[in-house]
């Protein structure tokens, strides 16, 4: 792996209907295989439920239905990312992790759409990755 | 930069824990004596706190602090030396209350670089001016000796002793710590004897120092080692060795001080021990030596007697330490005892002539007394007895490690192979259910060490009511009212911040001016009552006052006014109006005061109250007084729970919501023409509201016959509860669900939060008042 500068970043890439997506990793504080998760009523669909991670109660989400594309197969490799939105831990369930990858943050093109879960778009050994911006994704702050 | 002294950041925490612990001592005082009497023992606590300051700022490099605390202790030195004296307390009060607020502002915005340190330049002559009323007013007694000027050489200082003067360079910040540790750096190769300046951690030492100089007296074999040790120092400019001038060479063997007496008993041997005067903590010296005389032989008997004392420092530095020992081997202890850390001297006494001994005992005697009169102020500040404490985090990790614990534990002792064995396993069994026992307990101990009272935050109110009659003049009084109700530790903190607004509110908006009160013909004392109690797994705090009261048509017409109206205003009912005070940009009061602003205040309040997952309530009477009301879910405190199963969900019902259990006979059950589920219990008809349906599980919808139905009670609204079966009845620890959820609303759908189980599983916790508000659940008419 490239030697990590300044201007050097880390991505979680993971896979999704065929389809790479990635959280920059310092965002992603646990991966962990699906545990129980208590389903929690009265709330959208693509939010699982709560899991207990370590003590601590996390929501889980389903990263497919939350981005509104038809249910993916799970399998043993499917998993849990945990990331931290501004504080507040989020489990998000996707169909497997590819691999931690470093880029360079000049080669990102942002998404011009405002407000999207989308942070930006990124040519990784020749695959299209779609870095997704947590935050938004957890709506937080609506 | 920094504001403290870089390498300090770890002591940064304890500093301001201990300083602010000093300062809410402090106005405990303050408010206790202001309107009594202010005995020896306060002035001493007093005296005490600043001191401790002075020296804890000083030692985080907090100049402005330390000189601050330095100057409001010469103004209760003077005060503690005549006891008898008149003088103009509603002054001092007034000096020490703004002083407590400075360096509470400071402490409390220590951490936080953006904020400056208070400069008080201003503040601090005043207190000087003060001190030297004082002084004056004490048959102008002479102030505070002025810095002493330090002859270099004393008349009766011995031979072989080195004389070395260091200058530091200008742009030396502390010369004194430099010095300090340049006095550290030798101790290898010379013995310290004494500095000038001898004391580097008063104030006026660094200006000493740039002024004349460091001196250090030292006792050694080889002077060049030490110089070129000295010449290394950080910022050391010069370093030179001093020769006494003949002139002033010793001219005389100088009369050795007389040695008081020894003890008498047999095969005892009473030492005394002279600290030099730049020891900095000569109590913890003697502390030392206590211990390797140890070894020597038996201690019989040391003055001062007990070293942790405060008083236990000038006593050495007045009389030295003294220490009687049962022991054979005098000369070796006394051998010793010399090549002690900062000895000076060190003597064996000789036993007591009869009349020498009357005259010794007076002497010893005093520093008794002195120490009696200390010891009721010492017991005061450490009332609370053996206490610790201990970072609020820290205790959260061991909570979760508990639970973990618990988890394991249960996954162990149910482990699925050991199924495989099924017989032979009874020692097993046995040490399992202990196992369980302990990790329950422990659990149990954890979780209780996290509440305290909520007396912490009421406290702190007494003095903002106490400043608020002083300049408002409305001689308002505070009323407490289950002080004693206990929260967790956040839950206690977060509600400092909102109750100030709120009695501050109470006090300057609600509460009339006396002539307004006696013109209503109100006749009884203006009141302010903090309450505090549990209601239905929350903490209920209110403030409720007996002051003039809101007119809600006085608040919906300034409300159009400003503009801030949602809907028609005749659709406003009495409690919307009260509300509209909790909104962005209101405020009734005419004029606008230093205490409440322009209505900034109430929404804050509200918002940061709601963060925690918390509500506020407004009532009012005109003429009558005002009650603002705050719940707070009892946030990771314990609750007593009745877990349930609706449609295949885990839910916990608060017990305290619960009257009655029971289940349903098919004559009990009524149906509505409009299809709503009711059950007459004994004379009572109650809804019937179904956990399944108010939680939008899918499944199967059982006959009411075949579950269970909980009649629960919240705050006058009624019902019965339906679920599928009862699971258990237990502890939870309730935790908030996620901020991530917050869009859901789910709380006033009737779930507040969330607990883990000891098995590691998650339930869902009900709040049955908001749901039967959600539900649309009548409030009975007896208890609006």
């Amino acid at each position: 792996m490239a030697a990590i500068g300044f201007d050097m970043g880390q991505l979680l890439t993971f896979d999704c209907g065929g389809q790479v997506y990635a959280f920059d990793l310092t965002d992603v504080t646990d991966i962990i295989e699906v545990p129980e998760i208590t389903v929690l009523p009265m709330v959208a669909d693509y939010i699982l439920g709560i899991m207990n991670l370590r003590g601590k109660v996390v929501p889980v989400m389903e990263f497919a239905g939350r981005m509104g594309f038809p249910q993916p197969e799970y399998d043993e490799h499917s998993c849990i990312i945990v990331v931290d939105c501004e504080g507040a831990l989020l489990g998000i369930k996707v169909p497997r992790v590819i691999d931690a990858e470093a880029y360079e943050k000049d080669q990102l093109s942002p998404s011009p759409v405002d407000n999207s879960c989308v942070r930006g778009y990124i040519e990784l050994k020749e695959r299209r990755v779609t870095v997704i911006d947590c935050v938004r994704l957890s709506e937080k702050n609506r | 930069m920094s504001k403290f002294d870089a390498g300090m950041e770890s002591m940064l925490d304890t500093f301001v824990f201990e300083s602010t612990e000093l300062l809410e001592n402090l106005d405990d005082i303050l408010m206790r004596t202001e309107s009594s009497e202010l005995t020896a023992d306060d002035i001493a606590e007093i005296f005490r706190v600043m001191h401790t300051i002075k020296g804890s700022a000083a030692m985080m490099g907090l100049k402005n602090l330390s000189e601050l605390a330095h100057a409001v202790e010469d103004i209760y030195f003077v005060v503690r030396e005549n006891p008898e004296l008149q003088f103009d307390r509603p002054k001092l009060y007034e000096l020490s209350f703004k002083t407590s607020d400075y360096l509470k502002y400071d402490i409390e915005n220590l951490a936080d670089d953006s904020v400056e340190l208070t400069d008080f330049s201003e503040f601090i002559p005043q207190l000087h001016e003060f001190a030297a009323y004082l002084t004056a007013l004490s048959k102008g007694e002479e102030a505070a000796a002025p810095a002493a000027h330090h002859e270099i050489f004393s008349a009766d200082e011995p031979e072989g002793v080195r004389t070395v003067k260091i200058t530091f360079s200008d742009s030396c910040m502390m010369p004194s710590i430099r010095a300090m540790v340049l006095v550290n750096s030798v101790g290898a190769d010379a013995e310290v004897l004494s500095t000038i300046p001898p004391d580097l951690e008063a104030d006026s030492a660094d200006d000493e120092i740039r002024a004349q100089g460091f001196i250090i007296k030292l006792s050694c074999d080889d002077i060049d080692p030490v110089i070129a040790q000295l010449k290394d120092g950080v910022d050391v400019e010069t370093v030179e060795e001093l020769k006494r001038p003949a002139s002033q060479a010793p001219k005389a063997e100088p009369a050795k001080p007389a040695l008081p007496a020894g003890s008498s008993e047999e095969g005892v041997t009473t030492f005394l021990i002279r600290f030099e005067e730049g020891c900095l903590m000569p109590s913890i010296r003697a502390m030392v030596l206590k211990n390797s005389l140890n070894s020597y032989g038996q201690i019989v008997k040391t003055v001062p007697d007990d070293l942790e004392k405060d008083s236990a420092e000038d006593e050495i530095a007045k009389n030295g330490f003294r220490v009687e020992i049962k022991t054979e081997h005098a000369e070796e202890a006394l051998a010793m005892l010399k090549e002690g850390v900062n000895v000076l001297t060190a003597d064996k006494l000789e036993a007591a002539k009869p009349e020498a001994e009357a005259e010794a005992k007076p002497a010893a005697e005093a520093p008794k007394a002195a120490q009696k009169k200390d010891a009721p102020a010492a017991g005061g500040a450490h009332g609370s007895g053996s206490m610790i404490s201990v970072r609020l985090e820290k205790l959260d990790r061991l909570l979760d490690l508990v639970a973990e614990i618990v988890i394991t534990e249960s996954g162990v002792t149910s482990s699925p192979d050991l199924r495989e064995i099924s017989s032979g396993l009874d020692r097993f069994q046995k040490s399992a259910r202990e196992l369980k026992k302990l990790t329950d307990e422990l659990q149990d101990v954890v979780m209780s060490i996290r509440m305290v009272p909520v007396q912490t935050a009421f406290s702190k109110m007494s003095r903002v009511v106490r400043d608020m009659n002083q300049t408002l003049g409305k001689n308002v009084d505070l009323v407490f009212v289950g002080a004693d109700t206990e929260a967790d530790k956040s839950v206690v903190d977060i509600l400092g911040d909102p109750l100030m607004h709120i009695v501050r509110n109470a006090v300057d908006h609600g509460i009339e001016m006396p002539e307004e009160r006696a013109a209503a013909g109100k006749t009884e004392r203006a009141t302010v009552t903090l309450s505090a109690g549990y209601e239905s797994g929350e903490v209920v705090i209110s403030c409720e006052d007996n002051g003039a009261g809101m007119d809600p048509k006085k608040l919906l017409a300034k409300a159009k006014k400003n503009g801030i109206l949602t809907k028609p205003e005749n659709e406003y009912t009495d409690s919307e109006c009260y509300e509209l005070i909790m909104s962005a940009g209101f405020s009734t009061n005419e004029t606008v005061t230093q205490y409440s602003g322009r209505g900034v205040g109430m929404d804050v309040v509200r918002k940061n109250i709601e963060k925690v997952g918390g509500k506020m309530y407004i009532d009012s009477e005109l003429g009558k007084g005002s009650k603002f009301t705050i719940r707070i879910p009892l946030s990771l405190s314990i609750i007593d729970v009745l877990g349930v199963e609706a449609n295949g969900a885990e839910l916990s019902v608060p017990i305290s919501s619960v009257k009655e259990i029971f289940r349903a006979e098919p004559s009990q059950l009524i149906k509505d023409p409009d299809g709503t589920e009711l059950v007459m219990l004994r004379e009572k008809c109650l809804r019937v509201i179904r956990l399944a349906d108010a939680f939008e599980l899918t499944g199967e919808r059982m006959p009411l016959e075949e579950g269970i139905l909980l009649y629960c009670s919240e705050d006058g609204r009624e019902a019965a509860i339906f679920a599928d079966a009862l699971t258990a009845d237990q502890q939870v620890v309730v935790k908030p669900l996620s901020i991530l959820l917050n869009k859901y609303d789910l709380k006033s759908k009737g779930l507040s939060g969330c607990s883990i189980l000891a098995d590691g599983s998650i339930t869902l916790i009900t709040d049955i008042n908001e749901l039967f508000i959600h539900n649309g659940v009548r409030q009975l008419e007896a208890a609006k």
